[in-house]
């Protein structure tokens, strides 16, 4: 069968929660047409639809996808193992989009995934699966047992020169293995902490040989791309950045959820329209953009499109997409108390930067919401801010952790001294 | 004279006593993992896995055999065993009751329910309830925020056979349901 329509939500369209697509029922949809118009050209050609496509990684720094891939070197031995791997170690405080999209449509990242290894010449491939995710790894595990009994795994792909095989490895959990080269050393059975880089893993990955590491969403853009064209693709998008983006909101608004929108869409109408605005009785304080590790915004920063750079310019990032709201009643204090504590526990170790100054903010902060803060606290957070910042860690999970402190000092400061002043915590 | 060499013998009686702690279907599964990676170190989290989804978690003893049985050092396995939340060193309950703490979750009455869990259940976070039934672990974001506030809950053994898990994801977690739950886990252990 064939596809001529271009669909209006490419990332959600064969998305079902109750019962997802099999391999028949997602064929007779327009599956896998991606991955066959992928494989009647070259992958050299199929990079260049993706590097005029614009997309950018959705997995949170925003990455030009096609770009990450052509550093993938030149294959000079066929036999020689190079890898592809999904990042679906979804741990990002109040992320909750890759889950829905692997739980919804495995048979999608599959695909995603079959286009990819085509077009770098990947023969082996990994998805990177959170440990929780237990029914995400059931139905892709079936997607995968499919497609082997249908010949879209293993040797000769669909009479093909293309061998391409898919695992699921489960991940025993820790934030860290969200950082690519972290997650390596996770596959190959080491503690999970990063590399150093150059050598990139393009060029020496997963057991020194090249890899490729895209997060789940990233992947669920590409059938449509190859099959709909780069044009097309950025005409999706409703300010700079091309295609759409599964947007998400937590916290308390009348309807949290997931909404598949265009790039570039305000925050307001992510807020107030598809999460239909504040819970009765709440009133809208602060959010964080892009996930937990994303610096605070506030109401006045509402009419900013939700892309890369136009988030950047307000001084926050779309990290995840996935806004988390506080509201008027929620102390903030306690809420930063909260991702940094997590963070400081999450930290591999491994840079020092981290390793010693989130645990001693987690601290500080622990005091002052329990009354016992003193106002030399606040410079000495404002000092871990500095040390934990870009430029002075090892990999780029450690200044994201720093961010909702960083905005935080700055946004609730006369929150912060009512706490010092009253030795307590207003909220309670 | 007291000999301060090893003695060579006892090593081998160690070890086979080591080899007899993995069960015949633990070590299948493990010798199977090993033939897919290009070191054994690579099977290193798989087989952790393996043995705590059998013993609900992973002791020193385990941990020792298991690398033997690799044929990986000791200090790589528990250096790997050590960094990872979800390997227990410590025994766990038959069912773990993880709810999330993740900020959206306290932003939503995590730590109410929390404190209900604690409370109903006479322990504090990390310890097992006294009928050894059931271990409180919060667990970081576990990515259902549109849910929140939610808990898994799951069995700390399993069958091994995929398709039969009894874990289950319950969200919107108030006083009452938890009530309701506790009891039924009380019930269904007498």
């Amino acid at each position: 069968m064939s596809v001529t329509q271009a669909p209006s939500l490419p990332l959600t369209q064969h998305l079902n929660l109750q019962q997802p697509l099999d391999l028949s029922a997602y064929r007779q949809q327009g599956g896998y047409l991606g991955f066959s118009a992928a494989l009647e050209q070259s992958g050299d050609a199929v990079l260049q639809i993706i590097k005029d496509s614009n997309l950018r990684g959705r997995g949170g720094a925003g990455f030009p996808t096609g770009m990450k891939w052509s550093f993938v070197p030149a294959v000079t031995d066929s036999a020689e193992p190079r890898y592809l791997v999904a990042n679906a170690d979804e741990m990002e405080p109040g992320a909750f989009k890759d889950r829905w999209l692997m739980e919804g449509a495995p048979h999608q990242l599959v695909e995603g995934m079959l286009i990819a290894a085509h077009t770098i010449s990947a023969n082996v491939g990994y998805i990177f699966l959170r440990n929780e995710y237990t029914l995400a790894a059931r139905r892709l595990q079936q997607a995968i047992d499919e497609c082997r009994s249908a010949g879209l795994l293993g040797n000769n792909i669909q009479g093909s020169a293309m061998c391409f095989d898919l695992h699921i490895h489960t991940s025993a959990g820790r934030y860290i293995c969200g950082e690519e080269t972290a997650l390596i050393n996770a596959l190959e059975g080491k503690r999970a902490i990063p590399r150093a880089k150059p050598p990139f893993p393009q060029v020496a990955g997963l057991w020194g040989k090249p890899t490729i590491v895209n997060n789940v969403e990233t992947f669920y853009n590409l059938p449509n791309i190859v099959l709909f064209g780069a044009q097309w693709y950025q005409s999706l998008g409703s300010h700079e950045d091309a295609g759409t983006k599964i947007y998400g909101v937590s916290g308390r608004v009348k309807h949290p959820g997931l909404w598949e929108l265009p790039m570039g869409t305000s925050l307001r109408e992510i807020i107030q329209q598809h999460a239909g605005g504040m819970s009765d009785g709440y009133q809208l304080r602060a959010y964080q953009p892009g996930g937990g590790s994303t610096d605070f915004l506030l109401p006045e920063h509402l009419d900013t499109p939700m892309d890369y750079n136009s988030i950047g310019a307000v001084g926050s990032r779309m990290g995840t997409g996935t806004v988390i709201v506080l509201d008027d009643k929620n102390c903030p204090v306690d809420m930063i108390l909260n991702l940094v504590s997590f963070f400081a526990q999450e930290s591999c170790g491994w840079g020092t930067p981290c390793r010693e100054g989130l645990p001693s903010a987690s601290y500080l902060l622990g005091e002052i919401e329990n009354g016992r803060g003193k106002m030399s606290d606040l410079d000495y957070l404002q000092d871990i801010v500095q040390l934990v910042s870009f430029g002075n860690t090892f990999c780029a999970l450690a200044p994201g952790a720093a961010e909702p402190l960083q905005s935080g000092l700055k946004f609730f400061q006369r929150e912060f001294e009512q706490h010092i002043q009253q030795q307590c915590c207003p909220y309670k | 004279m007291t000999n301060k060499f090893v003695n060579q013998q006892q090593i081998q009686t160690d070890k086979q006593q080591l080899q007899q702690l993995l069960s015949v279907q633990e070590k299948s599964e493990i010798d199977q993992l090993l033939a897919h990676y290009p070191q054994p170190g690579g099977a290193c989290i798989d087989a952790l896995a393996i043995v705590q989804k059998y013993r609900g978690w992973v002791s020193d003893q385990a941990i020792a055999a298991l690398a033997e049985h690799m044929g990986i050092s000791l200090s790589e396995l528990e250096s790997v065993a050590t960094f990872y939340n979800l390997i227990f060193r410590r025994p766990v309950g038959p069912v773990l009751m993880h709810p999330c703490n993740g900020i959206s979750c306290q932003l939503l009455g995590y730590k109410k329910i929390q404190q209900q869990l604690r409370a109903a259940l006479q322990i504090e976070e990390g310890e097992t309830s006294a009928d050894g039934q059931i271990t409180l672990i919060s667990l970081p974001c576990l990515g259902a925020c549109d849910k929140a506030p939610v808990m898994l809950v799951r069995e700390a053994i399993s069958d091994g056979q995929p398709g039969t898990s009894s874990e289950s994801l319950l969200v919107n977690l108030h006083c009452t349901e938890l009530e309701l739950l506790l009891q039924q886990f009380k019930e269904s252990a007498l």
